[in-house]
């Protein structure tokens, strides 16, 4: 059996935090309760008797966990032990960590408790494979044993920190209305549940009058709309630069380290070699001025509910090159050298152009022959013609933009979703899958669509729209020969040897 | 390369489950037919037949569960009727976890083996099988055991 006496125990506080949403829900009722307090504890401890009970088994069944669990950090090798009934003790070579994360959040920072996040490319998606909140000494003492494992013997250090307008920029782009929103009505419920009924409706009732205030020369429903959907968004943009103000990132030797947040610092540790691929992802408005938002996909990282995988906040053209090369080298993007024939820019666009042209002409026909109502086609139009125009500039910016570009080892995706652009850098062992698709009208024009499914914790797939058949087989081709070059230079990766 | 099967426990588990389900089918016969009836009997001995092929197939189904370590890979193979094999590249183990019974069962545990795409189970292991299987894929416990070989 396990000897825990061998491991690190958790933090004390571990005890009630596995329960903490249901202990708050059970301590509010008791302490309204101890404040009026009348003096004769049978009566009190009468009304409150299965609170009690409740908490005690809360905590009981929390020490005994604790009790159980541990972590070890050995020489070559973490080792983590869990479990009452079924004890499991789990063994995690340094080598095959992916990524490990240390959240110091702000209520834990006064008792010196950091939670602790250790992945691996093994296990669960949606879980990480050992999950603790640990001392803060441990955690530091895991980290920094890690680290030297990572960064091996080199010395360089390379830091990368952005100013702090470019993680505005980065909030701005991220943020959206209904992630602001649910957080809102979370709040509004969760403080119902613990303050009581009459609380939430006080709230609710304030909420009201101060949207009737802002809102005094609109209809109260377009009020109520406009105001969900700015205070939402004003909320997540808000969360958002408080998650990533002070956001840093330093390379040494294989490690990638990360810190950010303000409030709550989440500091990751990141395996270099084990980075799946480098995502720059851009709107229409960042590639009018030149701006990229880049991301990374390694295990582990940017997993848990509103947190980003953040490698470069906001970058202009200039700055994207020097600090890839400042911080993953290995990922740089190059430029297209597979992209698809100009002969199909028609094919792309003349819908758009078409629906273009018709409201044009629609709005020209109104506007000649329904005067009186002129100030109402000249909305009308408006609405119908600029979403419609900003489409066909999206689809110009999707045809241009779409290509495969190859530097040695590593080639570079980018593809188009939506409105948003996106380029994804990976070495081609990183890829899993490639299905070619071809419509009729592709196979006239002797193109074909490429999914690329990439090797990352959730499923990525990148669609590359309208290459020529000749250059698939080129990059087919290529991509095959990439693969059979990282393969032969690959070192004997295996768990262990039999010695 | 290490290779073996998996304990007797397995069987002894298997056998007590199928009993367990036997008995609570010839307890629903007892109860629900009437006494001395041909129905009875032959339901009766159906149960008892079931039983009696139950216990042989566990036998043989003990006999199928092996496992097999080489330089490239773990390999875990089980089933008489519908066998499946797994099996996992040596290189793409990320982690091994051992997992001991919820009951005191002398040197009787499992591994689990996961891997980047899934994991692998290796159910009810003896004690000595844990220990080959670890010192081959752990480095650290093969250090230990030299040193403790060294000071012997």
């Amino acid at each position: 059996m396990i000897d825990i006496r061998k491991y690190s125990r958790q933090h004390p506080l571990a005890i009630i935090d596995g329960f903490k949403q249901y202990i708050a829900l059970l301590l509010v009722p008791l302490v309204r309760s101890l404040l009026l307090f009348t003096g004769d504890p049978y009566s009190w401890l009468r009304g409150v008797w299965l609170d009690v009970l409740a908490l005690t088994a809360m905590v009981a069944a929390g020490l005994l966990r604790w009790l159980y669990i541990g972590i070890s950090v050995r020489d070559e090798q973490i080792v983590s032990c869990c479990g009452v009934l079924l004890p499991k003790r789990r063994h995690i070579l340094f080598d095959n960590v992916s990524s490990v994360t240390v959240e110091h959040t702000w209520y834990f920072k006064p008792v010196k408790a950091v939670r602790v996040r250790i992945e691996t490319d093994a296990g669960n998606r949606r879980a990480p494979d050992v999950k603790m909140l640990l001392r803060r000494q441990d955690a530091e003492m895991l980290c920094s044993r890690l680290s030297a494992q990572l960064a091996g013997e080199s010395g360089m250090v390379r830091r990368y920190e952005p100013r702090g307008w470019y993680v505005g920029i980065l909030s701005l782009i991220t943020s959206d209305s209904i992630g602001g929103a649910v957080f809102a009505a979370t709040l509004i419920s969760q403080s119902g549940k613990l303050l009581g009924q009459e609380a939430e409706d006080r709230l609710i009732t304030s909420l009201t009058r101060l949207m009737r205030l802002a809102a005094f020369w609109l209809p109260p429903a377009a009020a109520v709309i406009g105001g969900v959907l700015l205070g939402g968004w004003l909320i997540d943009f808000v969360l958002n630069l408080v998650r990533h103000l002070g956001f840093q990132a330093v390379r040494r030797g294989g490690e990638l380290y990360i810190r950010c947040g303000i409030v709550t610092v989440r500091e990751y540790l990141l395996s270099a070699e084990r980075v799946h691929f480098l995502q720059l992802r851009q709107s229409i408005l960042t590639k009018v001025f030149g701006y990229y938002a880049g991301m990374v996909s390694c295990t582990g990282y940017g997993k848990e509910k509103n947190e980003q995988s953040v490698l470069l906040p906001a970058v202009g053209r200039d700055d994207l090159r020097r600090s890839l090369s400042l911080i993953l080298p290995e990922l740089r993007p190059a430029p297209n050298r597979w992209r698809p024939p100009l002969r199909t820019l028609w094919r792309i666009i003349w819908p758009d152009l078409l629906l273009n042209g018709v409201l044009l002409l629609g709005w020209r026909a109104a506007w000649r022959w329904l005067p009186s109502l002129r100030e109402l086609v000249v909305f009308l139009g408006m609405m119908m013609v600029l979403p419609a125009g900003w489409h066909l500039l999206g689809r110009l910016f999707s045809f241009f933009h779409t290509g495969i570009g190859r530097r040695q080892d590593t080639f570079t995706f980018r593809a188009v979703k939506g409105y948003r652009l996106f380029t994804v850098v990976c070495r081609a062992d990183k890829v899993d899958k490639i299905v070619i698709t071809r419509s009729i009208f592709q196979k006239q024009g002797k193109c074909a669509d490429l999914q690329i499914w990439l090797r990352s914790e959730r499923r990525t797939c990148i669609r590359v729209a309208n290459l020529e058949m000749q250059d698939v087989e080129n990059f087919l081709a290529e991509l095959e020969e990439a693969c059979a070059v990282l393969k032969q230079h690959a070192p004997d990766e295996v768990f262990g040897d039999l010695g | 390369m290490i290779a073996g099967r998996v304990s007797r426990w397995v069987q002894w588990l298997i056998s007590a489950a199928v009993l367990l389900i036997c008995g609570a089918a010839a307890a629903a016969v007892v109860m629900f037919t009437q006494p001395y009836s041909a129905l009875r009997s032959w339901l009766i001995i159906a149960v008892i037949l079931l039983a009696a092929a139950g216990l042989v197939y566990t036998g043989f189904f003990w006999r199928s569960c092996r496992f097999r370590l080489t330089d490239e890979y773990i390999e875990f193979q089980s089933g008489i009727l519908y066998q499946i094999t797994r099996r996992i590249r040596r290189s793409s183990i990320m982690a091994v976890t051992q997992i001991y019974l919820p009951f005191p069962v002398p040197g009787i545990s499992s591994l689990l083996i996961s891997a980047m795409g899934g994991s692998m189970l290796l159910p009810m292991l003896k004690s000595e099988d844990v220990k080959r299987i670890s010192q081959a894929l752990l480095p650290e416990q093969r250090n230990e055991e030299v040193t403790k070989q060294q000071d012997d």
